[in-house]
């Protein structure tokens, strides 16, 4: 019998392929406290429950191709019930936080109730009025704030904030208490995904007809895929009313679901990275402009921009392309670089708190984002030049494959060896340098000059590393190849 | 009866705008199969463009004008530049690309004139049509319903009468087929995409006379006129325009009763939401190509 | 066994079926006919996805008309599409075992043993774990082939089931229709264009015109035919039959 082909898609477990995400969130759970200003660990809270919402939107449009435009709304219908029912009953905060859930869940039912007759485009627009419909009623209503009645409602006099749960009332804590519940619902939504459903699911979205000649219950995937978008968006909803005390009716105009709905296609709608970035775009990107007094609505020029460029480049979003980087790249190289990473951003960071520029944490930390930038820019570039037609492309790569040749040849000339993309990397390196500077000095407060020094430093000193170990670690490389070949990537 | 015409009168009125927003959007969609998310944007642009020229203290004519020349040209700009860029992809990523545009051309807008009380006053505004010695409905809204109902059937003819529109309806039927029968496809987009943006310019200009001069709300006015284009089942241009009536109608209506004042905004969503339920009624069944379910 | 009483089917002012009374006994049931002769909409009409206006259809002489397209699948009713509908993010043995998810196996074991004995049986476990995007349009085919044969069906319905394969693709596909009725215990009603994939595969023939039946019998005496041949075929003398 033949021997098998290399697995494309590795045979797995549910559990395996939950596992890498609940260690990711365990991992920021842990260390984001340590990290974060008071400021920041309050957003990254939000930042959490919005990933969810996120995962939510990507389960109908990634999973079944159904583009749902009221998530947020519906989490808004969960933060409101969970608000009633501790105003009103005096509940503990977890029976209301599922309550809120339960309740989303019926709502996003309702929604999914005319996806199961209608064609995707219909949905779209379906869901678009639901949104803006709950966004009329939220501003009748209001949400609640200790008031009698169902609405719940103050009218004259002082608002009242929810209490949070006993066993998260700091900030910090609640930061780790909002991952634990988001971790849940991600990992959920992941299990379901690399289990049955998720192959029903992705039945149903090549062909119904298909799905229904073979058995499947159509109408009771996509209800259950619905209903549980909801329920989990509902339960983000709750999560949030907790972490501010109350909800603002202006938090949830129709653009928010609609903002929603495009970065989670700019993060990647394939994959659970993509409803990070998705909520880190959301929410942190514009946290970040409003600290430096840009205009929050420059946010949405980008955002716009970005999700033209995502699906004209009909990529998975930025989940997509890291995801092709390591399925592009050799085994080797990603070790080798792996471990030189390591090396040089510890030394540095021991070296920097050392001499008491910045802290251990914060200085490891800058440097990781230097290195994500690094190789994030690239791609973006590439992205946003494609933007412009492939015509463009082509003519940039070949203007600065042609730069480059004769940068390296000059540096040939003087008895180096040169890197057949020197200027590419050059130009990356200060470029990342300037933005990520900026980027630490907005977050977590280290010097502008300091930063930008540790990451010049860290780029350079990688190189440098490189360079000198290349010949030593050849053999290795071409072992450490062989033993994990990729099949699609360059060999060059 | 004597106390509900004057409401009649007024939802005709405004409801006259989102019907003509809507039949701006369902020509598009008919010759081009994108719903235009960005329509309402463009149409906030206009009017926002307008009222600064005319702040400006320049003459009003130029401010109409400068107002649809942006969104038509905007539009075009989209619909041959960008658009075909997507024409490979479903319809649901080519709408939402719009949506991109909209955000961008949104989020402009408002980083520009920001949120600062504004009216834009076009000159019907001053007289009005009369009734029992009451004003009734100002010349503006008049002239709304007229060019609502001059456009419609101006539209009907191109599409019926004119070699334009009869390529449109070609391309609209069968993309591929029409290309290879040498309808010039791109030719006949930009022409969609810039009579859209006519369309989206002057209903933006009553939009922005009849709502509040905020970027942000003009462009979601995007979602009546989608509401009155999915009575027309995104196809027929003069149910469109009854849905647009029947909308703008019973949000008026609905200041009658005072509990339901406070929800009138909503009526749109609830008659699109309802329309489009009776529409897929019979539900889904198998496709020609026998792939999917329709 | 396929028994087709009085069947007649009407769209507006189409009758694609007029009036269709058959009985197809043998294993291996070819349906050919020129474009719009109603083949498909008998196939949509055997599968549950089109309800015919008059008539009934037995399977096993249990009636099928009037079971809804999703309960046909339980009912032992399998088909294949023009298309094919393979989820392209999942490997091939997850778009089997897509299907096998929704038949009941006793033990997990079971259900393991049927998926891998279907991709077996169609000659591709050794792409078994490949993306569903990475596969031929052969093994696409033959994929869709081995989704019908999961749950024991009792009739295994193939639409053009080689459409765009080469000579030598041809050849296995035919290996794989021919053993079907001996694996699965089942009955293969397969719709083709393929005239040499009908002759080398089934035993018996039936041709549609205008949706009424032109010929049934044994496949080398319909294809030769002088009224098939005016309808649909041409002239077709030297055909082999290896059935």
């Amino acid at each position: 019998m033949a021997k098998k082909d290399k697995p494309d898609v590795p045979p797995g477990t549910p559990w395996q392929k939950v596992l890498p995400l609940l260690v990711a969130f365990a991992v920021v759970a842990c260390i984001g406290p340590m990290l974060f200003s008071a400021y920041w660990i309050k957003t990254f809270s939000s930042v959490g429950a919005l990933i969810l919402v996120s995962g939510t939107v990507a389960l109908l449009y990634g999973q079944l191709g159904m583009v749902s435009l009221a998530q947020f709304a519906l989490s808004g219908v969960g933060g409101w019930v969970t608000l009633r029912l501790v105003h009103g009953f005096g509940l503990p905060f977890e029976v209301c936080l599922i309550a809120g859930a339960f309740v989303a869940g019926l709502f996003g039912l309702l929604v999914g109730l005319p996806a199961l007759r209608m064609r995707g485009l219909y949905l779209a627009l379906i869901t678009l009025m639901m949104a803006a419909a709950f966004q009329v009623v939220v501003n009748v209503i209001g949400f609640p704030d200790g008031g009698t009645g169902f609405t719940g409602k103050i009218v004259a006099g002082q608002r009242v904030l929810i209490e949070r749960p006993w066993i998260a009332r700091s900030d910090h804590a609640y930061f780790v208490y909002v991952m634990v519940w988001s971790a849940a619902g991600m990992g959920l939504i992941e299990w379901l995904r690399a289990s049955r459903a998720g192959r029903a699911w992705a039945l149903i979205r090549k062909s119904e007809a298909a799905a229904i000649a073979a058995g499947v219950s159509v109408v009771r995937y996509k209800a259950a895929a619905f209903a549980l978008a909801g329920a989990l968006s509902g339960l983000a909803g709750g999560l949030i009313a907790g972490l501010n005390g109350q909800l603002d009716n202006t938090g949830f105009h129709a653009s928010q679901s609609i903002l929603a709905y495009a970065l989670t296609v700019v993060g990647g709608a394939y994959h659970w990275m993509g409803s990070v970035f998705a909520g880190l775009l959301i929410r942190a990107v514009p946290a970040l402009l409003n600290d430096h007094g840009v205009d929050g609505n420059l946010a949405n020029v980008f955002f716009g921009f970005a999700l033209l460029v995502s699906l004209i480049q009909g990529r998975k979003g930025l989940a997509g392309a890291l995801a092709d980087f390591y399925k592009f790249v050799r085994m080797s190289r990603i070790v080798e670089g792996s471990v030189q990473w390591a090396v040089v951003s510890i030394g540095l960071a021991v070296a920097s708190a050392w001499a008491g520029l910045t802290s251990f944490a914060g200085a490891l930390f800058i440097v990781l984002i230097a290195l994500l930038f690094r190789m994030a820019i690239p791609t973006v570039c590439w992205m946003l030049l494609g933007f412009f037609g492939k015509r463009v492309q082509d003519k940039v790569e070949n203007v600065e494959g042609a730069l480059s040749l004769k940068l390296s040849q000059a540096i040939e000339s003087i008895g180096l060896v040169p890197d057949h993309r020197i200027l590419k990397r050059t130009l990356n390196a200060l470029f990342v340098g300037l933005f990520v500077a900026w980027v630490a000095w907005g977050v977590f407060d280290v010097p502008y000059l300091v930063a930008l020094a540790l990451i010049w430093a860290a780029i350079a000193l990688k190189a440098a590393f490189e360079w000198a170990v290349y010949p030593r670690v050849l053999r290795l490389r071409q072992r450490i190849d062989a033993r994990w070949p990729k099949p699609h990537a360059a060999y060059r | 009866m004597d106390t509900l015409l004057p409401f009649f009168v007024v939802g005709i009125s405004v409801g006259a705008i989102y019907a003509l927003s809507g039949v701006g959007l369902v020509v598009l969609y008919r010759a081009s199969g994108v719903v235009n998310f960005a329509y309402g944007a463009l149409g906030g642009l206009a009017a926002m463009v307008c009222w600064q020229i005319i702040d400006l203290e320049y003459a009003e004519p130029l401010g109409w004008a400068a107002g649809i020349a942006c969104a038509t040209l905007l539009s075009w700009g989209y619909g041959r530049f960008i658009a075909p860029s997507l024409t490979h992809q479903d319809r649901i990523v080519r709408a939402m690309a719009t949506l991109g545009f909209a955000l961008m051309i949104m989020g402009l807008a408002q980083w520009y004139w920001g949120d600062t009380p504004r009216r834009l006053v076009l000159p019907g505004d001053s007289g009005g049509l009369e009734f029992d010695g009451r004003r009734l409905i100002s010349h503006t809204r008049v002239t709304a319903l007229a060019l609502a109902a001059a456009s419609t059937v101006g539209m009907l003819w191109l599409l019926a009468k004119t070699p334009l529109g009869l390529r449109m309806r070609a391309l609209q039927s069968n993309r591929v087929l029409s290309a290879l029968a040498g309808v010039r496809v791109k030719r006949v987009d930009s022409w969609a995409w810039l009579l859209a943006g006519l369309f989206a310019g002057v209903s933006g200009l009553f939009m922005g006379n009849m709502v509040r001069l905020n970027p942000t709300v003009l462009t979601f006015l995007v979602i009546p006129a989608m509401a009155a284009a999915l009575v027309g089942r995104m196809n027929s241009l003069g149910w469109t325009v009854f849905g647009g009536l029947l909308i703008g109608v019973v949000e008026s209506l609905a200041n009658l009763q005072p509990g339901l004042q406070r929800y009138g905004s909503a009526t749109a969503f609830v008659v699109a939401i309802l329309a489009v339920l009776w529409q897929q009624r019979r539900g889904i069944g198998l496709s020609r190509d026998n792939s999917h379910l329709e | 066994m396929i028994e087709i009483d009085d069947l007649s089917v009407q769209f507006g002012g189409v009758k694609p079926i007029d009036g269709l009374t058959v009985k197809l006994t043998r294993p291996i049931v070819g349906l050919i006919g020129p474009n719009g002769a109603g083949k498909t909409t008998l196939l949509n009409v055997l599968s549950g996805f089109v309800t015919p206006t008059r008539g009934s259809v037995r399977v096993d002489g249990q009636v099928v008309t009037g079971v809804p397209a999703h309960r046909r699948a339980a009912l032992g009713l399998r088909r294949t599409f023009q298309t094919d509908q393979i989820a392209e993010d999942l490997s091939l043995k997850q778009n089997v075992q897509a299907i096998a998810d929704h038949v009941h196996y006793e033990t997990r074991a079971d259900y393991d043993k049927a998926v891998m004995s279907a991709i077996d049986f169609v000659g591709l476990s050794r792409r078994a774990d490949r993306r569903g995007s990475e596969l031929s349009t052969e093994e696409r085919h033959l994929t869709e082939i081995a989704k019908a044969l999961i749950g024991r069906p009792k009739l295994v319905m193939l639409d053009e089931p080689g459409a765009g394969m080469s000579q030598s693709e041809s050849a296995h596909l035919v290996r794989v229709i021919r053993d079907i009725p001996a694996y699965a215990k089942a009955q293969v009603f397969l719709i083709d264009h393929d005239v040499e994939l009908i002759s080398a595969c089934c035993h018996e023939t039936m041709v549609l015109d205008f949706g009424r039946l032109l010929a049934l019998g044994p496949t080398l005496d319909v294809l030769k035919s002088p009224d098939v041949q005016r309808a649909y075929l041409g002239s077709f003398d030297a055909l082999e039959m290896t059935v």
